[in-house]
Order: structure tokens, then sequence, then C-alpha cells
């Protein structure tokens, strides 16, 4: 019995006809496999994408027999080589009580899928946010936002927030997988609401619309996301989130353009109910701000033309060498962020 | 600097996990810590303090490993930490 990598071709398309047995695909964003094998036979394999370990399976023969330790520590050392410290398990319902004697904590689970973690652990981790931006116990409204970047569609959501509760929080998406860096874009929310006495700019941190919790939101067509990509997402912010900063509600905008955002909006709505506040669009003449079309735009090198949906944070931020920087990186990108 | 990792999730063993740190810090995750959280921590503790090692963050994913392997376990990744350290 040995351990070992797969790198060929051929190895992925065994390990492909392997998962399939178990109803698993082997899905193209995996960065890192490995197997175990006996007599050359696959009897037990994961991988991982990221900081995701996920596919995987050990041949019924070969179950009850600790492989799964086995894998997990060997993925584990792993990402520790690459310096991530904080790593997640998707796996089926069933399957937690597994992982959990493992040291893994369960995060949220849905009908049919569970998120686990270890390395980390979410109370403690917002716990500790919590104390660093000394934020009280008194309710709050929320709002999430990538600020890709910060357009006055953002801003006038919160506004409109911030006026209608005596504390606001606006988490900006802390995943740096987006065209503008996650320090940019924190940075530039904080400028923007400065002048705000009622309003807390903080990172989301791994937990929000983060490659564990949404990892579609970064990698598919739009056409591909559906409802339970986002739930766990939306789960994870109504019992970590909303417990933890005693969050009442929580804001976004309408969609009119994205099926995607729509969706997330949608599958929002259906678990928070009266808890979410969906904002209409805030337009200038006869078009939507959106952050997508802004991008377009500076790709397009139509500045004056995007700098009508900014504000000043965000106009001086792309004055700057390192926002001359990101537009150039967005020139040559092709996908959505 | 890269992390240390140490040890197995193999029953009977434990995991280490350390990290550069801003202070000491220990983290356990422990099938029984109910009922030794705190001899494990003692452990760990102590054989940071016999080692000189501050600073560092350490996670211990015990799955009932005894004291002398847990100790074993630290003194290995501690080896490893100092290795890497005069490294880079």
């Amino acid at each position: 019995m040995r351990i070992h990598d797969v790198v060929l071709e051929e190895e992925k398309d065994q390990v492909q006809s392997f998962l399939k047995q178990f109803d698993l695909t082997y899905e193209d964003d995996i960065d890192d496999t490995i197997i175990i094998t006996e007599n050359d036979c696959i009897i037990a394999t994961a991988s991982t994408s990221v900081n995701i370990i996920k596919c995987i399976a050990i041949a019924p023969a070969y179950q009850g027999q600790n492989m799964t330790s086995l894998l997990l520590t060997e993925m584990i050392k792993r990402l520790a080589n690459k310096g991530i410290n904080h790593y997640f398990v998707y796996t089926l319902d069933e399957q937690v009580p597994l992982f959990k004697a493992l040291g893994l904590k369960p995060i949220v689970q849905t009908m049919t899928l569970a998120l686990l973690e270890g390395g980390k652990n979410i109370q403690d981790t917002l716990q500790k946010l919590k104390t660093e931006y000394a934020i009280n116990d008194a309710s709050k409204a929320a709002v999430v936002i990538n600020a890709n970047p910060l357009t006055l569609g953002h801003l006038h959501l919160i506004e409109t927030a911030r006026k209608q509760h005596p504390a606001l929080l606006v988490f900006v998406v802390s995943e740096d997988r987006s065209v503008f860096p996650f320090k940019a874009r924190l940075a530039i929310v904080k400028k923007a609401c400065e002048s705000f006495d009622n309003v807390t700019v903080l990172p989301s941190l791994d937990y929000l619309v983060s490659y564990a919790t949404f990892p579609k939101y970064f990698l598919q067509k739009e056409a591909n996301i559906r409802e339970e990509h986002a739930m766990i997402d939306v789960l994870v912010f109504k019992k970590y989130y909303m417990k933890t900063f005693n969050i009442v509600k929580r804001y976004v905008g309408e969609e009119p353009m994205s099926e995607m955002t729509a969706m997330y909006n949608k599958t929002l709505k259906k678990y928070l109910t009266n808890q979410l506040e969906i904002i209409p669009r805030k337009q200038l003449k006869d078009s939507v701000i959106s952050a997508s079309t802004v991008r377009n735009l500076l790709k397009k090198d139509h500045q004056d033309h995007a700098y009508q949906y900014l504000p000043q944070a965000t106009v001086d931020f792309l004055e700057t060498k390192e926002g001359k920087d990101a537009i150039r990186r967005l020139k040559k990108r092709a996908t959505r962020h | 600097m890269k992390t240390i990792v140490v040890g197995s999730l193999e029953s009977s063993d434990c995991l280490i996990t350390l990290q550069p740190n801003e202070n000491t810090e220990i983290n356990i995750e422990s099938t029984v810590f109910a009922m030794y959280g705190e001899q494990i921590q003692k452990v760990l503790t102590d054989t940071l303090k016999a080692h000189n090692i501050e600073n560092i963050h350490v996670l211990c994913q015990d799955k009932g490993a005894l004291d002398y392997t847990i100790e074993a376990r630290l003194i290995t990744a501690i080896k490893r930490f100092k290795e890497a350290k005069d490294e880079s």
C-alpha cells in the first residue's frame, strides 16, 4: 500500500472512473490529487482545490480501516507546505461523524452537503474580530460587499442602511481573487465611510462569499450557479455572523443585471425572510450603477465615463500607481472578477 | 516562514502544527478534551519551556495520544521549526 501523487492525464482518468462508483465527479478546479494504491489498484483518493479538501472516496472493501485519517493527514501536511493552515472539507451529510472524529468542526449542513473546517474555528475567529473592532452587542444592520471597486451604488446602499439603524457593519469580502486587491478594496471603503459615525468597516474573513463557502462564485459561468451553491454561504451568515454581531437586518442591492447575484439574493430572501431588505439600485441618468459596468468601462479606457459612477475615494485610488496596475490587470483578464 | 506539521490523525497519535506568532498561543482540539485537556496543555507548555520556545502558535489535534507521544511529536516539530528558521 502506498500513497502517491496524481500527475498524468491517464491517472486522472483512473481517478475519475474510481470516483464515479461513488457518484462523485472529479471537478476541474482541483489542483492536487493523491491516491492510495494496492497492487496497482486505486483503493482511496482525495483532492484539494486551494483550501478545500474534497472528492474523498475509499473503496468499499477498505472502508472502516481508517483510510480517511491517512488521506486527511497527508492533505493537511501538503496544504501546510503551501502555507495554508485553515482548511475546509466538503462532504456528504452522513459522513459528518467520521470527520468530526478526526477533529474537524462542522460549520453548516444542508440537506445533502456539509461543510467542515480545521485549523481554525469560526466562533473564535468571529469573536476575535468582534473584539478587535470593539463591536458592542447592540442590534445592527449589515451589508456585505466585494466593492471591486467601490461605486456610488455601494455607497447608496450603505447610506440607506445606516439611516435606518443605529449601527451598520460593512463587511468587505476578504477573498483575494478580484482584480482590485483586498487591501485596496478595504482601504477605499474605509476612506469613503470615514465621515459616517455609525458605520464600522471590517473584513468578511474566510467565511462570507469566500472561496470556501461559495466556490462557484469565483469559478463558474453565471448560468451554472444554482441555489444550492449559495445556500452554504447564506446559512453561515445566518448562523454565525448574525448571532455573533447581533445583526438584525441585512441590506442588499436589487440585482437587475447579474443572474447570479439575483439568485444569491433570492436564496438570502428565502432564509432571512423579513430580515433582508432589498434596496433598488441607484441610477445615473438611465443606467443602473454596477461595479461590473465600471470594470468594463475601465477596461475599454473610458476612464471619464467610469468616474461618473465612482466616489472620490475610488477615483483617488485609481489615480495611484497601485490603481493603474489594477486597471492594467483588468485589461488582461477574461474572467468576471 | 513555512508552517511545520508533525504527526498524524491516527488513533493514539496527534498532529502538531507550529507557526510563528506574536505571542505564545496553544490551541488544543482533542477527542478526549473534557478528560485530559488540562494535562495536554501542561505537556505542551512544559515542552515549549524546556526548549526555550516563545512567540509560537501551537495547534495540537489530538486523537487520544499519551503524554510522551505528544511530547515526542512536539520536540520533533520544534527541531524542524528551528531548522527552517536557520535556513531562512
